[in-house]
């Protein structure tokens, strides 16, 4: 009778170890691209629990997530948990629309920068998945080579130094994006800065401004460091081939940039080699660079938040993020995991120490939307810095009238 | 245990179970990878295909909201350079956009603080103003017509500065068109859902539009709108390959997905069809091996068979009776003949140890019978003497004369059987074999002048057959005389009263031998029978007509000559005794 008994609980055990997801079934919206979906998936297959993921654009998160959480009468569409950009917090979370992070759920592994990153108004709402910023990416066979320049740079003139002494051959110096993510951290290097919400203080009607945007335009096409101005949905692609290629020699990227750079050497048979420098520091000696991250984040609409923290938890383990560090470059956000990342992971992470977080403020994601077709209109020649900067400036105004009335 | 019972199979069986192992099963092997290899190229050509479609029809959609909204946003260009400023230019620019995609349902122009200026009346609940990177898609709402969306652009002027907004609203139509356009593989269906898993537009003209949610019913949409890019799923026998259009746009775009789905046995009837045929082929060829393969082994086996069967009939009878021809080809007939040499030679050998014991035994009796016979010979020549000479003092006719005669006939007859006795008895180096070259049609034409009374009075026809020219070994014609005349006798006395023909066949044989055949036209020996012709005192005749010395005696005249005397018999056929000397 034992043997028999003690073979069928055995399969007993084993069936129900071997028994599909179970609990409920969690709605997750994330806006991971291609390759960091493929790891989610993954992830999410290994885990016991039913999950229905949703990919949203980068671009559409924001509103789409604010406008769904906002109906949340519609509780059908309500995620139970989302990733999010860390300056995206602050919207979401002035507006009533996330839940706290429970104080059972161990922040307390996590790094002291990328706690920052979820907290606001001294309220931790969002579990950081991957802290990010800007820094610069080479490989170390080119640069500094013998172009005699200072590596790393110091500040902006060694940068731009460099850039213009790695420039030959076919061969650009420096990648310089149109997009005003980038433009932040040349602008704050070269001793201005955008805006304080705080305070409602601008930065860009200021003359450091107009002078960091016309040399940051400058540097590009003819006679520049950089590449022209490429279309903003193709720059990404098109700079990592050109990296791939040896045609460009720095690029200014965040640790997503590690993955494109990986797939266009694989694509080009290219044999990849990637080093980490910090971004030049403001005249002031502040960082410029503007550093963020990524967050889990529960809404108040959730309909499962238990089963969410569990999920969270989950995907944020120490293991897990270390293997994500290798796969995709990211950089993990446990003290434990970092100590097991990839050296590149490692390497950037030391790098984006010298980063400074974006203004901590609800309008903060919706700068962009106006810095970024000015500097697009500088860079293509169709309007001077001083053309185009005030009318960033009466856009800014008029958000922080709106945000301050 | 598993090589016992395999060892009791028959040898064909086991040769078929080899050919099994060694050639079927690896063919089997081959061709069952070959069907799988072919089935999972076929699998992932007919999801390539499908992909391909899925693909193609998601980019041409994705490119026509992106240009929808390239589209809005130079004309928010224009409108933001100079239109803002004059209603009229703002109309024409409307009207032209409406004239050149007429896609757009309506238009709307909204300043920078989100207020119409211009324009239709386009639904502006998915307005979210800033934050959207220059343009946006809001949700789809459904209509009892059918879905539609709002697409939004930010109108900038030379400067990058806002100035406002351009919203337009999609009739979603277009996209159900273009998927009831696609030519859909058999049974298949298209459609597109939005992030929330809505059906937004489909190949299928019936398919209720937004009814809700197809996700966590529907494995495929779960998966599309889960996917990085796309992929394939087959559940529930329904194969689905899918696209997720953020891919294309991964900072912009639709969170949308697009969905084929078909149920697998019409997506892989081609490939099932394959596999049947290819299942058909194989079992031919298996059949067709198994029949090689069986005749193979029968033809291997059979000459092993045969072999066994001579085998089992040299075992039950000497000599085995004929052997079977022709032998068979191969290693397998060298050793038929092998075995067959073999057998040739134990008979051979159990001949010759046979005869030696008949030999040895009959020379026991030979000695025995001649100091029988030497001793019978001095009283019988008395008794004849005295009878011969007590006849010679009887008068003709006189009454003891008839007894007197009886006596010495009886002696003399006595006389005569013991002259056998030692002729068989006597060794042929002491028996007065006199050889010389023997002319055997002479001794022929002499038994025949001999034996001419007997043959007549039995009615039995002699013909002489003998060839021309024959070899002349040296012999004792007298005692070979003695031979033939017993073998014409007992073939006149075997054709009894019923008559016949006595062919006496004489040949060469070999190079310088004889064979004299006795060809009668008797009853034939008994094969009991045959084995025991030589004995001595062996006869069949009745008592008084033979003394069985007969056969013995010309058998022991020719082996004298190194030669043998051969029977055959065929019962109600006749006999033929061969007198074979040298060759």
């Amino acid at each position: 009778m034992s043997a028999r008994m003690a073979a069928l609980a055995l399969v007993v055990t084993a069936c129900a170890a071997d028994a599909g997801p179970s609990g409920p079934t969690l709605r997750l919206w994330h806006t991971f691209g291609p390759e960091e979906t493929r790891a989610l998936n993954d992830a999410l297959a290994t885990l016991r629990v039913r999950v229905e993921p949703t990919v949203v654009p980068f671009g559409l998160g924001r509103s789409r997530l604010a406008h769904a959480l906002a109906r949340e009468a519609r509780g059908a569409e309500c995620p139970d948990v989302a990733r999010v950009d860390a300056t995206w917090l602050p919207f979401l979370a002035a507006r009533e629309l996330l839940l706290p992070v429970p104080a059972t759920f161990g922040l307390d592994a996590f790094t002291a920068e990328a706690r920052e990153l979820g907290r606001w108004a001294g309220t931790e709402y969002g579990v950081p998945q991957a802290v990010d910023g800007l820094a610069l990416l080479y490989d170390p066979r080119r640069v500094p080579g013998d172009s005699g320049a200072a590596w790393p740079p110091a500040d902006l003139a060694g940068l731009t130094a460099a850039a213009r002494a790695l420039t030959r051959d076919g061969r650009h110096g420096l990648s310089l994006r149109s997009d005003g993510y980038w433009f932040v951290a040349w602008l704050r290097a070269s001793g201005g800065d955008i805006v304080d919400p705080v305070s409602s203080t601008l930065g860009v009607d200021r003359p450091e401004a107009e002078a960091a945007l016309a040399g940051y335009a400058a540097l590009a096409g003819a006679g520049g460091v950089a590449p022209p101005p490429t279309p903003a949905g193709d720059e990404a692609a098109l700079e990592a081939e050109r990296f791939a290629a040896g045609e460009l020699a720095i690029v200014v990227g965040g640790p997503w940039t590690v993955a494109a750079l990986s797939e266009a050497a694989r694509r080009q048979g290219a044999d990849l080699q990637l080093a980490v420098a910090p971004y030049p520091l403001a005249p002031d000696g502040r960082p410029a660079a503007p550093r963020g991250g990524q967050l889990y984040v529960v809404p108040h609409c959730a309909a499962h938040a238990d089963a969410a923290w569990r999920l969270i938890d989950a995907l944020t383990d120490a293991k897990l993020q270390a293997e994500w560090s290798r796969r995709l470059g990211l950089i993990p956000t446990r003290s434990a995991a970092l100590a097991q990342a990839s050296p590149l992971a490692r390497a950037f992470a030391q790098a984006l120490r010298a980063t400074r977080p974006l203004p901590r403020h609800p309008l903060t994601p919706l700068l962009f939307d106006d810095l970024t077709p000015a500097l697009q209109a500088v860079m293509a020649g169709d309007a001077t810095a001083a053309e185009a900067l005030p009318g960033v400036a009466r856009a800014w105004t008029r958000l922080l009238e709106r945000a301050h009335p | 245990m598993k090589m016992t019972r395999l060892a009791r199979l028959s040898l064909r069986t086991r040769l078929m179970a080899v050919l099994a192992l060694a050639a079927i099963v690896p063919t089997l092997i081959v061709g069952a990878l070959a069907v799988r290899r072919a089935r999972t190229d076929v699998e992932r050509e007919l999801v390539n295909g499908r992909l391909a479609l899925v693909r193609a029809l998601g980019a041409g959609l994705d490119a026509t909201l992106q240009d929808s909204q390239r589209a809005l946003a130079l004309v928010g260009a224009a409108w933001a350079e100079g239109g803002q400023a004059a209603p009229d230019a703002t109309r024409r620019l409307l009207a032209r956009l409406h004239r050149e995609l007429p896609l757009l349902r309506r238009v709307a122009v909204l300043d920078a603080e989100g207020r119409r200026v211009a324009g239709d009346d386009v639904p502006l609940e998915s307005f979210t103003g800033a934050g959207t990177y220059g343009g946006f898609v809001g949700d789809a709402a459904f209509t009892p017509v059918g879905a539609r969306v709002v697409i939004w652009a930010q109108a900038r002027g030379r400067t990058g500065e806002l100035a406002g907004y351009l919203a337009a609203e999609i009739d979603l139509g277009f996209i159900g068109q273009s998927l009831r356009a696609a030519r859909l593989p058999h049974a298949a269906r298209l459609y597109v859902v939005d992030g929330d898993g809505r059906l937004i537009a489909s190949s299928d003209a019936g398919a209720r539009l937004g009814a809700g949610s197809l996700r966590g019913a529907h494995p495929a949409v779960d998966a599309a709108l889960a996917a990085s890019d796309d992929g394939s799923l087959e559940r529930a026998g329904t194969l689905a390959v899918y696209r997720n259009l953020s891919s294309y746009q991964t900072t912009r775009g639709v969170s949308w997905a697009i969905v084929l789905e078909q149920p697998a046995r019409d997506a892989y009837a081609l490939a099932a069809a394959a596999r049947r045929d290819a299942a058909l082929v194989g079992g031919l060829v298996l059949l067709g091996a198994l029949g090689v393969g069986w005749l193979l082994a029968r033809a291997l086996t059979r000459p092993l068979e045969r072999l066994s069967r001579r085998v089992d009939a040299l075992a039950n009878e000497p000599g085995g009776g004929p052997a079977e021809h022709p032998p068979a080809p191969g290693e397998i007939g060298v050793l038929a003949l092998r075995f067959e040499d073999m057998a040739r030679r134990l008979e051979e050998r159990e001949k010759l140890r046979a005869a030696l014991a008949r030999g040895e035994r009959l020379a026991t009796v030979g000695a025995l019978a001649a100091g029988v016979a030497h001793e019978i010979n001095n009283p019988l020549t008395t008794i004849l003497g005295y009878a011969n000479l007590l006849l010679e003092d009887k008068p003709p006719g006189h009454a003891d004369r008839a007894a007197l005669e009886l006596v010495a006939e009886e002696a003399r007859r006595v006389q005569g059987i013991v002259r056998s006795l030692l002729d068989y008895s006597r060794p042929s180096a002491e028996g007065g074999v006199q050889h010389g070259p023997l002319d055997v049609a002479e001794l022929c034409q002499r038994t025949a002048a001999l034996c001419a009374p007997i043959l007549r009075a039995r009615r039995v026809e002699l013909v002489l057959d003998v060839a021309p020219e024959l070899p002349r070994p040296r012999a004792d014609a007298r005692r070979l005389e003695q031979v033939f005349v017993n073998l014409a006798q007992n073939a006149a006395q075997a054709m009894d009263g019923g008559g016949g023909q006595l062919t006496i066949r004489a040949r060469a044989h070999g190079t310088d031998g004889l064979e004299i055949a006795f060809v009668d036209q008797g009853p034939g020996i008994p094969a009991e029978l045959l084995a025991r012709i030589f004995e001595p005192f062996f006869t069949t005749k009745g008592p008084g007509m033979g003394t069985g010395l007969g056969l013995a005696v010309s058998q022991q005249i020719v082996l004298d000559h190194g030669g043998r005397i051969e029977v055959e018999s065929q019962l109600g056929r006749g006999s033929t005794f061969r007198v074979i000397l040298g060759g």
